[in-house]
């Protein structure tokens, strides 16, 4: 069974989500200009908290899956340079259900990893930093780094 | 240069009863078979693999009663410490125990999985699958058959198969090994057969009591040490290593101070302190360029010229022979580099000189073999001449010590933190009566050196009986200077800092303690496989493939 469930399992998850989704998520696979659609790689959106810094942000983010799905987490990508302590310069984020030796079960869905990564903007973990500038913000100067935040909110309007 | 033997102490009387000798001599001997030290020491071969981690399968199936894969489990988790797993089992009680290690489930023996409607969906393909076509794991989470097998066929590519967790979110449980195997060797045999394999090796992998033998090609064994693990040992296939870290016997040198000195002689960190003292930067391309004539107005290939007092690029304002304070500075700096430079020199030259020594003293243990074997030939004397074997192997034992012993005095007299409670005046003193030792037993040495190259095979019988007495006298006298040579680092400097643990392996007087092989207990049938019928039968002899490369009588199996 070369090739794996990867396919299979992504188009089904595509469905699901299609069926139903979180308020204000997106979610969808790749198109290339020839009209073709690469299930491996998604562009997605995520919506900052309401009553957040991070509200009124809609943030892009890309889901790399590999051969191994499920077996194997997706990587997820903001831009680079995102302004997070948990997110590398190159923008991939740190998250313990997104880490192949902890938290990453075959099970999770990408709608608990899109949720997950919602819910990790504004709880940042300071037990991980990957940036030095989010990082050292958010520890010793909360309000500048609450400034970058909704600056950077900003930075990401709503597509109308 | 210090004569031979000064001290009353260390020298025994040459006036005294020749019986002593005698004494002395065939005491030696005794000792220098090589004896296995301890039971503490044991070999692991492929074939004794199995039944070394029985043993402590058996413990642990016994106090807990439970089946074999989750007592493996469980010692999987806890590194093979059954102490410790015990401790965990008093002070937090068996359900925390098996939660810590992922266990679930395991209290009901028979654990029947809930009633599956006759079709599922199996959440990781989003299909529907037959119920039939579904495990389910102790932890109660159920998935098709084909999403588990490729779980676990990745893991174990990945070598990370000696624990696997279940799929679901955050579910901590740990897949049981059984299930994996049934699942897996029905896609592929072969790497159901590697699954095992590396169930097998946790026990090397996950235990700090028990390493791979470092030898290349590797020999394919594994030593265990049940004592202290900070000590030399020799496997079966004659490579000695340090336990501890893994690389050549370094004692007297500690293994930090072992594996900076190796560092520090394979990078290029004298090249560049080199250098430091022998070349500047150009102020203009930056390049380093050496002086190669007497005049100080140095022009670099960049054409660039600078003056070589100051390094200061040579323009009208240039005025560096006039006196400024900071001058100063750049000269210490560069004064320094110069000192450590040649400290560097001095101690790897003497480890260096000793090493070399050693290599060319091997060859004579053939010269020596030649002469005994002419010797017991042509002169049909019974002469005992195993004190000339046991004084070159005395010989070679303390001139790998004196050699290790020079990156032990760099690291611990120089300014590499080694130090750090010192005084100035505490280190000079402590510097000193290590240096007399060293110095004593050096000479001893190359005194040792000398008679055991003297020919022998000409002499009359008496001069024989001379040599003789010479070469067990300094023996012992060898002896006993590295035993004090190794209490001296291990109490007086080292132990100097009583917070750090023991830093060095004990001296062994008869040489690197040599593996013994793990006796097999021939009653390892696990005692489980009786009360458990049809399926969890399969955990025991038959899935193994290794059972069976086991020699009869070493392992019984029902």
């Amino acid at each position: 069974m070369s090739g794996g469930i990867a396919r299979g399992r992504l188009a089904e998850e595509r469905k699901a989500w299609r069926k139903n989704h979180p308020h204000g998520f997106v979610a969808k696979p790749e198109t290339a200009p020839d009209g073709s659609v690469n299930l491996m790689v998604w562009q997605c959106i995520i919506p900052g908290k309401p009553s957040t810094d991070w509200e009124g942000g809609n943030f892009p983010l890309s889901l790399h899956f590999s051969e191994d799905y499920p077996s194997k987490p997706p990587k997820c990508k903001f831009p680079q340079g995102f302004f997070h302590p948990n997110v590398y310069p190159s923008g991939t984020v740190c998250l313990s259900i997104l880490n192949e030796d902890s938290g990453w079960r075959p099970a999770i869905t990408v709608k608990q990893i899109l949720v997950g990564i919602q819910d990790l903007l504004d709880q940042p973990n300071p037990a991980d930093p990957a940036q030095t500038d989010g990082y050292q913000l958010f520890i010793q100067e909360p309000v500048e780094y609450k400034k970058r935040v909704r600056q950077q909110a900003k930075q990401y309007p709503p597509l109308i | 240069m210090v004569e031979f033997t000064g001290s009353d102490d260390d020298y025994l009387d040459p006036n005294d009863d020749d019986e002593d000798y005698d004494a002395y001599d065939a005491n030696f001997c005794e000792n220098d078979v090589s004896k296995p030290n301890a039971d503490s020491i044991k070999m692991i071969t492929k074939e004794s693999l199995l039944a070394a981690q029985r043993e402590h399968l058996r413990r642990v199936m016994e106090v807990l009663s439970l089946k074999e894969q989750h007592a493996r489990t469980l010692l999987i988790h806890y590194r093979w410490d059954v102490d410790k797993l015990l401790t965990v089992l008093v002070e937090k009680g068996k359900d925390e125990l098996y939660a810590e290690a992922g266990l679930s489930s395991v209290e009901h023996d028979n654990f029947v999985p809930a009633q599956l409607p006759s079709m599922v969906m199996c959440i990781v393909c989003i299909e529907d699958v037959p119920a039939a076509e579904v495990t389910t794991m102790d932890c109660g989470h159920y998935f098709c058959n084909s999403c588990w097998t490729e779980h676990f066929i990745v893991k174990i590519n990945e070598g990370q198969s000696r624990r696997i967790r279940c799929m679901e979110h955050q579910c901590q449980a740990i897949c049981d090994e059984a299930k994996v195997r049934i699942l897996v060797s029905a896609r592929d045999p072969n790497l159901a057969e590697k699954f095992d394999r590396f169930l097998l090796e946790s026990y090397i992998e996950d235990n700090k009591k028990v390493k791979w033998c470092p030898s290349v090609p590797h020999c394919g064994n594994a030593i265990r040490v049940d004592d202290n693990e900070l000590c030399e040992v020799e496997c079966a296939c004659g490579q000695q290593f340090c336990f501890s870290c893994l690389s050549e016997a370094h004692s007297p040198c500690s293994c930090l101070m072992w594996e900076l000195w190796c560092k520090k002689c394979r990078d290029d960190s004298e090249t560049v302190n080199w250098m430091t003292v022998h070349t500047k930067p150009c102020p203009n391309c930056h390049k380093l360029v050496e002086k190669n004539g007497g005049c100080n107005r140095v022009q670099c290939i960049c054409r660039k010229a600078f003056c070589w007092f100051c390094g200061l690029s040579l323009d009208a304002s240039h005025s560096c022979g006039r006196y400024k304070e900071e001058k100063e500075k750049v000269n210490t700096v560069i004064e320094r580099a110069k000192t450590e430079l040649l400290r560097y020199i001095h101690y790897h030259n003497r480890y260096k000189a000793h090493l070399d020594s050693f290599k060319l003293e091997s060859k004579l243990k053939n010269t020596i073999q030649e002469k005994i074997s002419w010797l017991e030939e042509t002169i049909a004397t019974n002469i005992d001449y195993r004190w000339v074997t046991n004084g070159l192997y005395r010989l070679f034992r303390s001139r790998r010590i004196l050699s290790y012993s020079y990156p032990f005095a760099y690291y611990m007299f120089g300014d590499e933190g080694f130090n750090n409670n010192m005084t100035k005046y505490e280190r000079d003193i402590k510097q000193n009566l290590f240096e007399d030792q060293q110095q004593q037993l050096e000479a001893n040495v190359e005194k040792l050196s000398s008679i055991l190259e003297d020919h022998f095979d000409q002499f009359l019988e008496d001069e024989v009986m001379k040599m003789r007495l010479n070469v067990i006298d300094l023996s012992a006298v060898i002896d006993k200077l590295c035993k004090e040579l190794y209490e001296c680092i291990g109490n007086d400097l080292l132990g100097y800092h009583q917070w750090t643990t023991p830093s060095i392996a004990p001296y062994m007087s008869n040489g690197v303690d040599k593996a013994s092989e793990l006796v097999v207990c021939k009653d390892m049938k696990p005692s489980h496989t009786k009360k458990n019928s049809g399926k969890d039968a399969i955990c025991f002899t038959d899935e193994w493939p290794s059972v069976k490369r086991l020699k009869t009588g070493d392992f019984t199996h029902g």
